[in-house]
């Protein structure tokens, strides 16, 4: 996750430098898009590594998704918490918004 | 609208190519505007004159990358006129170019409908009740059409909902990207879709969601963007039109976050004689869902693998999935799964 944010983070930049170079205005979607990329960026920068990793494992660990193949884990409360609790920890960090409702990323 | 800039435009070639298909001579283009489109298909509006008067036509076009299921233009164009020709609301089509040499790639000529597609100004237009309704009798009326000279289309599987997730784990072994949560659901669907009875597949739009059609004050005036329209479930069109992620946040207003179910179910209910079935509308729901997150990650793979540079598809690719991965685990709680002997 952070690797991709980091990614976008460079196109902002680029994209920002093109337009100076250009003189040209950024768009109004340019401008949101780049405010959410550096809000996202942000949260994820204050997140400790060791939970940055658990976000990106996507519970590999445990080989869940192949045991959920197999049907090993059907209606599983517990692995349902887990799931539950790994992806709202993961919106938390990257789109706290849309815990509430659909967010429109741009216009 | 933005004016379009593009090198690859030839307007000479293209008024001439345009007057040809009108039958006027001395087409003169005014204007071209990209028009709200997709990510994965881009709408241009083309202002003409000529010695007869002035007008509007559409230009639909492949953006610079596609996702995979969605139709080339040959497909997509005789879709368009086979729906057309039946009486489906949807723009004339008008020509299909083949040649490249005119906006640098392939191309459908088409009538302009007046309307928008935007959702807010869609509600400050009309009355969404009337237009869900509205929009349910159109969906029905296109489920009962029987294509079968389109035989380009893929032929109906035994299994649909069995097809589809094999597809979808083929894409995230592919990807060697492991994810649990679209296992947990595609498995729900798997042992779920056994209390489905099975139905006749029929041509299905493929992308019938608040977004892909025009609406007036009047009401609904056309059904765009059908370039993954082919043979299918019925309530694969219902579920995705209902899905949450295509409600714009208005839970209340279920059906394409513009009108209640009622509204919706009976629009279609008046055209097709039979009662919606709720719970199989839930169930495609689920696999709407599922096949959103797969194209939210293809659109981030456009931005991150394939090199499109595209801040949206991007932040697609990053905040959708998780998003998605909520709605679904919201939908396919274990109270939701179906006993089995052992409880």
């Amino acid at each position: 996750m952070r690797t991709l944010c980091d990614q976008l983070l460079l196109q902002v930049k680029q994209l920002v430098e093109e337009k100076n170079n250009m003189g040209v205005e950024l768009s109004p979607n340019e401008k949101k898009a780049i405010q959410r990329i550096t809000k996202i960026s942000k949260s994820l920068n204050s997140t400790k590594l060791e939970e940055q990793k658990k976000l990106d494992n996507n519970l590999l660990d445990c080989n869940v998704s192949e045991d959920i193949r197999l049907g090993l884990c059907d209606g599983n409360l517990e692995l349902y918490q887990k799931l539950s609790q790994h992806t709202r920890s993961k919106l938390e960090r990257i789109s706290p918004e849309s815990l509430v409702g659909y967010v429109a990323l741009l216009d | 609208m933005e004016p379009i800039r593009s090198d690859n435009i030839k307007t000479d070639a293209l008024a001439e190519f345009v007057g040809q298909v009108l039958e006027r001579q001395g087409l003169v283009i005014d204007n071209m505007f990209t028009m709200s489109g997709g990510a994965i298909q881009e709408n241009w509006r083309l202002d003409y004159h000529c010695s007869s008067g002035a007008g509007s036509l559409v230009i639909r076009a492949d953006a610079k990358t596609s996702v995979p299921g969605s139709h080339k233009k040959r497909r997509e164009f005789e879709i368009l006129s086979y729906a057309w020709k039946a009486g489906i609301k949807v723009p004339k089509p008008l020509a299909l170019c083949e040649n490249k040499d005119l906006i640098g790639q392939f191309f459908i000529l088409m009538e302009y409908l007046p309307g928008t597609t935007d959702f807010e100004q869609i509600k400050s237009l009309i009355n969404g009740e009337t237009l869900g309704f509205e929009l349910g009798a159109e969906l029905a009326r296109l489920h009962h059409l029987q294509p079968i000279e389109l035989k380009f289309l893929e032929k109906a599987v035994a299994n649909p909902v069995e097809d589809l997730i094999g597809r979808y784990r083929h894409f995230f072994d592919e990807r060697d990207a492991s994810n649990p949560v679209a296992e947990w659901a595609m498995r729900w669907c798997l042992v779920r879709q056994g209390n489905l009875p099975p139905l006749p597949e029929v041509l299905v739009h493929g992308d019938f969601r608040t977004a892909n059609y025009l609406v007036t004050s009047e009401g609904f005036t056309g059904l765009l963007d059908w370039e993954f329209s082919g043979w299918g479930d019925p309530y694969s069109d219902l579920g995705w039109f209902t899905a949450r992620c295509w409600r714009y946040g208005h839970e209340t207003k279920p059906a394409g976050g513009i009108a209640t179910r009622d509204s919706f179910y009976n629009g279609y209910s008046s055209v097709s004689g039979e009662d919606v079935d709720h719970n199989r509308v839930l169930f495609w729901e689920v696999m709407s869902l599922l096949r959103w997150l797969v194209i939210a990650i293809q659109q981030g793979d456009r931005n991150f693998i394939a090199g499109e540079k595209d801040l949206e598809l991007g932040l697609t690719g990053i905040v959708r999935p998780p998003e998605i991965e909520m709605m679904l685990l919201e939908m396919t709680a274990p109270n939701y799964w179906p006993k089995t002997s052992n409880d």
